[in-house]
């Protein structure tokens, strides 16, 4: 994949990060958690495409989406207690922790859910 | 002429009567009524020149050509959606083409809350009769009506509401769908979309009218409190792309400028050109018109997304005479899937088994008439800050339009109803709607989106309460005028296309028979 604005270990936890937004259709029990073992070629066309998208826009917005990728990467410590990044979450653990900003008391977690979850509904149903 | 911005070399000067800047709902109208009375006029305008028949349909690429900030432009606290639109056209290339008359309870509470002269809805008929001809304004057929707006209408009539079929700016259209949204491939005189681009800019064109597409304005010049230009740059390709090459300016002088940027471009205009603000009102006064979403899921299959996506509204709680200042339209909603992706619940599988019932959906947005207002301001790079915080009143309605939404739904069969809520609430029966009440409005708890801004640059009397007179002059400069929806003093309530349309109208007329006179 040729990418535009996004790095190799960034187009990782995009392509995990979409993968559980969007989710799939394969039982909790058979999913792997490490992106290498499944990436799926629809949700590398995803990525691509967010990418693609996120170069077209202003530079502040491209910032804060990234800074908004790796602060949800290195979290899961801080909220669910799992001293693991985002990408080695096992599913279950993924969608508590996803969850957790969700419905989070404080507005800038949900808004950052929101433009997460957004940008990778662009990337796949497009 | 145009003049595209991405293959200028150099810097350039020009020097004309009237500079517009901005070429949507008001300003195009501007350019083509100034351009055939005799005057020279340039057009600068930020986006391109879009040639429908490349509209591709596919959503990041189309948001990124159509909108400001690849649709992605939100209020500062991240809570709503702000759709503006960019490039020649403004928003009518995108917009879904409700054509609807400023209500006139609208017009005359302006005129004497406000002091505005000759805005009456008699005044301002003969522009709207105007702005309708040329962008062949007509009633939407029966034929016409999708099933999304007939069961929207179904259960409209079974709550004993009132609800009409609008009438529309669109031509026949062959392959009408919800994709109208990202601009309609059809658009041309006469057929699909009649958006600015296809009508009064090419007439703008026509009488010798000159457009800068790609040209992003920066500053409006005053000298001793009259306005003598405004200065923009070229922009230079993919903003991702490190671009060696020098940037291009151009220097416009002219007698006259006519602000049309929009309701968040304008005042960011005003305040970066350091222009006069004796009132302090520039940015305030912002109104956004928030819309919610509310869906229904059918047994039957909808299809919400084939034919006119809006051609029939609730206007049962938007009762102007009795109260101007609050109440809501209940609109149907469709777009393209990414966009019905994004207005449902909750992540993952949960969300992915709703979008399996995407045909079966029927949806209403929840158009709020705010009270509710709100402020641009510009950060240290010169880039909008939009605050709005929706007060308790508008809190209120809201909360009742999601209900009402609701129960309209369910009056036309749908079994199941879908919240605009982060975590999925599932409701199937009326009585369970309590829950919208306990929930009520939480900021980024729930999906809140804009296509109307307005209000920012107010229109008045009194030059400590309004940026501009009556007839669109700013209070505190000469020379300098405003045609977009920053000069409404107060929310519209409607879909604004035509009022914009029609106010520039009314405002350049005044204008050029001052100057010829």
């Amino acid at each position: 994949m040729t990418l535009q604005f996004f790095s190799p270990t960034e187009v990782e936890i995009l392509t995990v990060l979409t993968e559980r937004m969007v989710g799939t259709d394969v039982p909790d029990e058979w999913q792997r958690s490490y992106v290498s073992e499944t990436s799926t070629p629809e949700f590398s066309s995803a990525v691509a495409t967010i990418d693609a998208f996120v170069a077209g826009l202003p530079l502040n917005l491209r910032s804060q989406l990234r800074r908004a990728l790796l602060l949800f990467q290195w979290c899961p410590i801080l909220f669910i207690g799992t001293p693991r990044s985002f990408t080695r979450l096992s599913p279950h653990d993924a969608e508590i922790y996803i969850q957790s900003w969700a419905e989070s008391r404080f507005g800038l977690r949900r808004r950052l859910f929101r433009s997460l979850r957004d940008v990778t509904f662009l990337g796949y149903y497009s | 002429m145009i003049i595209k911005g991405r293959a200028v070399r150099q810097d350039l000067r020009e020097t004309v009567d009237v500079c517009v800047i901005g070429s949507g709902a008001g300003g195009a109208v501007a350019a083509k009524e100034l351009a055939q009375a005799g005057l020279s006029v340039a057009v600068l305008e930020a986006g391109e020149n879009h040639d429908p028949t490349r509209f591709s349909g596919h959503t990041p690429e189309m948001l990124l050509r159509l909108f400001w900030d690849g649709g992605m432009r939100t209020t500062r606290d991240g809570s709503v959606l702000i759709a503006q639109g960019r490039g020649v056209g403004g928003s009518t290339v995108h917009n879904l083409c409700y054509a609807v008359r400023t209500p006139d309870p609208i017009l005359e509470r302006w005129e004497t809350e406000f002091g505005i002269q000759e805005l009456s809805p008699s005044d301002l008929s003969a522009s709207l009769d105007r702005v309708e001809a040329t962008l062949a304004v007509e009633q939407i057929q029966e034929e016409q009506v999708n099933r999304l707006n007939r069961i929207i209408r179904r259960g409209c009539q079974t709550m004993g509401w009132h609800g009409v079929v609008q009438r529309h700016n669109r031509g026949p259209c062959p392959n009408c769908s919800a994709d109208c949204l990202l601009g309609c491939r059809a658009s041309q005189p006469g057929t699909g979309k009649q958006s600015m681009a296809v009508n009064y800019i090419p007439q703008a064109l026509e009488t010798g009218a000159r457009l800068y597409t790609d040209c992003l304005t920066e500053g409006i010049v005053v000298e001793n409190g009259r306005v003598i230009g405004a200065t923009a740059r070229f922009l230079s390709g993919n903003s991702s792309s490190k671009c060696n090459r020098k940037i291009s300016r151009l220097t416009v002088r002219s007698k006259v400028v006519v602000l049309a940027a929009g309701a968040i471009n304008s005042p960011q205009l005003w305040l970066n050109s350091r222009i006069p603000d004796p009132g302090k009102q520039v940015g305030r006064n912002l109104h956004l018109h928030p819309a919610i979403f509310v869906g229904g899921i059918f047994d039957e299959a909808v299809d919400a997304h084939q034919g006119i996506p809006q051609s029939f509204y609730v206007e049962h709680f938007l009762n102007l005479e009795r109260n101007p200042d609050s109440g809501y339209l209940l609109m149907p909603a469709s777009g393209p899937m990414v966009l019905v992706a994004a207005s449902m619940p909750s992540f993952g599988r949960k969300h992915r088994e709703l979008m399996r019932s995407y045909r079966s959906i029927a949806a209403l947005l929840v158009l709020l008439h705010d009270h509710s207002s709100g402020r641009v301001t510009v950060n240290r790079r010169g880039a909008p800050v939009i605050r709005y915080r929706l007060n308790c009143t508008d809190r209120a309605l809201l909360i009742e339009g999601l209900i009402h939404g609701a129960q309209l739904l369910f009056a036309a069969g749908a079994k199941e109803i879908i919240l605009p809520y982060t975590r999925r609430i599932v409701i199937r029966r009326e009585s369970d709607l309590e829950v919208v009440r306990q929930r009520g409005i939480v900021e980024n708890d729930i999906l809140i989106t804009s296509s109307h801004p307005q209000g920012t640059l107010r229109m008045g009397a009194d030059p400590c309460g309004a940026v501009v007179d009556s007839y669109g002059e700013a209070h505190a400069v000469k020379g300098l005028f405003v045609v977009d929806a920053s000069l409404f003093p107060t929310s519209i309530g409607v879909p604004p296309m035509l009022t914009i349309a029609a106010m520039a109208d009314r405002i350049v007329r005044r204008l050029t028979v001052n100057w010829l006179s």
